[in-house]
């Protein structure tokens, strides 16, 4: 026979072969073979019914659960068991074969071993990985981005006017406090209220209505104010300021999960970095207030 | 039009297109030795052309096949011009790659350097689960990359005798896995490229990106190849049970799922016992009894198949001589009148 015979004998063959396995032959051939014996607890899902729609060589997830499957019922055949081979329940992503090798090495990196390398604190690094694989082939689904929190790329002239607003809000609330009321306040305090102010050692502190008392009182009030209209801005412009300019957040951003023992690191530190920002203002207008009533009481005593 | 399938490899065996076949199925059904009857009738049929026998399976046997010993470097068959055989070894392959990484980056005194000089990578590297499937997958990557460039030793066909199923499963789906793994870390490397560039220079970088691209190539290219019915097949090995059967489909199906052509299925350990009127038990009746059965759903259910159906020996097929004796069935079929004493000879030869 030619060789172009052979050729076309062995692709009908092929097409033949396919076409009895398809549409839901699988099943069928191995209802089948499993029909002849009573009480066959072997299951009859066929991995070509799963994967039938996609065209291509794919590496089904399922193929995991029917090895899995087998080896499992052989075991327990093996041992004479008669309990029903049931699922084996929902795929882990950690569990998958293919990043057994990976998993391991992220064990090597300090995980708990009986969880091989996987714990509520320090999540898989390649099921994180995996996870973000399986995300991306779903429509819509927002990647869970194993190197820490992900957002979409910003487009630099809204981030530059969103910066540009935020600061806007920084100076004006620095001027209306300073203005409003640090300023006529130190001068009221170093100088009309002079007396009461340098009588007792620390009566300016101790007191209830003492002028750190109240200091302290006015800024817990304007920088709760300043921070929610930060947060009201960037609601509005879809911008988390701190995410998109902290370096130190960036750099924290980068360790993946699992390396540090601390569940959740980058959000620990966008929250620490956020308190500190309010802080620091608190800080800076007190050092500001010290250095103005030594300078007018200074003045005054002049 | 009705083509007739033979129920012989005659096809395979003289195939000039073939460049990987793989020979799995559960375990203990004889993949070792069809693997190996395959390879010598494949190197006697085509005396001019190279194979190479390979064992994916981390219980190695090919030594023991043959009667001697193979490692992780090919090594011709005694008696054979033009078959090799090789066995990778997981924690060598890792102590060599552990070996080199010392060789161009390690240091004393460094504490990277240090683990490697220990050889301890290696060690902690090589009980991972799928490491003997990497492995093997890394060897046929080399092979193509050889190929390509003409460099080594160069085969024309690679025989793999391979684990049992899952682990076949686990290395057949490399590619597709590795492909999809490599295209993240390309998009994780573009997205902080920048920054990683400036933490290990922009040379560096470049030299990872070269590489991971040039390995992304390399696994889209394998899986070309393992997808092509003219240069890839796969051949199943069972036995005439019932569980040999259901796990025989299974494994058909997950293959033919990776558009991996599978067509020719080698029943092993068959008694043809209505056959042997001299050596002829109850037992023997009986289990060929059962084993004709299953007999006759496999041809029902792979009449498209090249079905072979091998003998159960009354010795073991061990050594050259007994296995080009054995593998000859392959072949031409086995036709139990006329070939029936050839079992009983491989039992006298040691």
């Amino acid at each position: 026979m030619s060789e172009t015979s052979e050729a076309e004998k062995r692709r009908i063959l092929r097409e033949r072969r396919q076409q009895k396995f398809g549409n839901g032959g699988g099943s069928s051939r191995l209802a089948k073979i499993t029909g002849q014996t009573d009480n066959s607890f072997l299951s009859t899902d066929s991995p070509l019914d799963s994967n039938s729609s996609s065209p291509g060589p794919v590496a089904q997830k399922d193929n995991q659960e029917s090895t899995k499957e087998m080896d499992e019922l052989l075991a327990r055949l093996a041992q004479n068991e008669s309990k029903h081979v049931k699922d084996v329940g929902p795929k882990s992503s950690a569990k998958s074969p293919e990043l057994d090798l990976f998993a391991q090495l992220v064990k090597m990196q300090g995980g708990d071993a009986s969880t091989q390398g996987a714990t509520p604190e320090t999540p898989d690094l390649f099921a994180e990985l995996m996870k973000s694989m399986q995300a991306d082939s779903q429509q819509g689904a927002q990647p869970d981005f194993p190197f820490g929190t992900c957002q979409p790329p910003i487009d630099a002239a809204v981030l530059a006017a969103h910066n540009a607003s935020v600061n806007k809000l920084k100076a004006y609330t620095i001027i209306v406090k300073w203005v409003f009321f640090i300023l006529p306040y130190i001068y009221y305090t170093t100088h009309a209220a002079r007396k009461t102010f340098e009588s007792s050692d620390m009566e300016a502190v101790t007191s209830k209505f003492s002028f750190f008392t109240i200091f302290t009182t006015f800024e817990i009030v304007t920088l709760s104010v300043y921070y929610q209209l930060l947060l009201s801005a960037e609601k509005s412009h879809h911008i988390n300021t701190l995410n998109s300019n902290s370096k130190i957040l960036s750099l924290v951003s980068m360790i993946p999960p699992g390396l540090v023992p601390i569940k959740n690191l980058p959000g620990k530190t966008s929250q620490a970095l956020q308190y500190w920002d309010v802080l620091s203002m608190y800080l800076t207008d007190l050092a500001f207030t010290i250095l103005l009533i030594g300078l007018f009481q200074y003045y005054w005593s002049t | 039009m009705e083509y007739t399938v033979e129920s012989n490899l005659h096809d395979l065996i003289n195939s000039k297109t073939h460049k990987w076949i793989f020979v799995g199925g559960k375990g203990g059904v004889g993949k070792t030795t069809s693997s190996c009857s395959i390879s010598i009738q494949m190197a006697t049929a085509q005396p001019n052309k190279q194979f190479l026998l390979i064992s994916t399976d981390p219980a190695h046997n090919l030594s023991d096949a043959f009667g001697e010993k193979f490692g992780k470097d090919a090594r011709k068959v005694t008696g054979m011009d033009n078959l090799s055989c090789m066995e990778i070894d997981p924690s060598a392959a890792l102590k060599d790659m552990n070996d080199m990484a010392v060789a161009q980056n390690g240091s004393v005194g460094d504490g990277l350097g240090d683990l490697l000089q220990g050889g301890a990578l290696a060690d902690i590297t090589g009980s991972i689960p799928g490491i003997d499937e990497a492995l093997s997958f890394m060897e046929v990557m080399k092979h193509i990359k050889r190929q390509e460039e003409g460099e080594g030793e160069k085969y024309d066909t690679v025989i793999f005798d391979t684990a049992p199923t899952g682990h076949t499963l686990r290395f057949l789906q490399l590619p597709q896995t590795l492909s999809q793994l490599l295209e993240k870390f390309g998009d994780i490397a573009g997205k902080f490229g920048p920054m990683l560039n400036s933490f290990t220079g922009g040379a560096q970088n470049m030299d990872i990106m070269g590489k991971m691209n040039e390995l992304k190539a390399n696994v889209e290219k394998i899986k070309q190849q393992f997808t092509d019915p003219d240069l890839t097949t796969f051949v199943c090995v069972c036995i005439s049970e019932f569980l040999s059967l259901y796990e025989t489909e299974r494994l058909i199906q997950e293959l033919m799922s990776y558009d991996m052509d599978v067509n020719s299925i080698i029943v092993n350990q068959l008694l043809f016992a209505e056959d042997d009127s001299e050596h002829n038990c109850r037992r023997c009746q009986s289990r060929w009894k059962m084993q004709k059965k299953y007999l006759d759903q496999i041809d029902e259910l792979y009449e498209d198949f090249h079905v072979v159906k091998m003998p159960l020996c009354a010795g073991e097929i061990r050594g050259l001589t007994n296995l080009k004796m054995f593998s000859q069935f392959l072949n031409t079929g086995y036709a139990p009148k006329v070939d029936g004493k050839i079992i009983y000879e491989l039992e006298e030869q040691k």
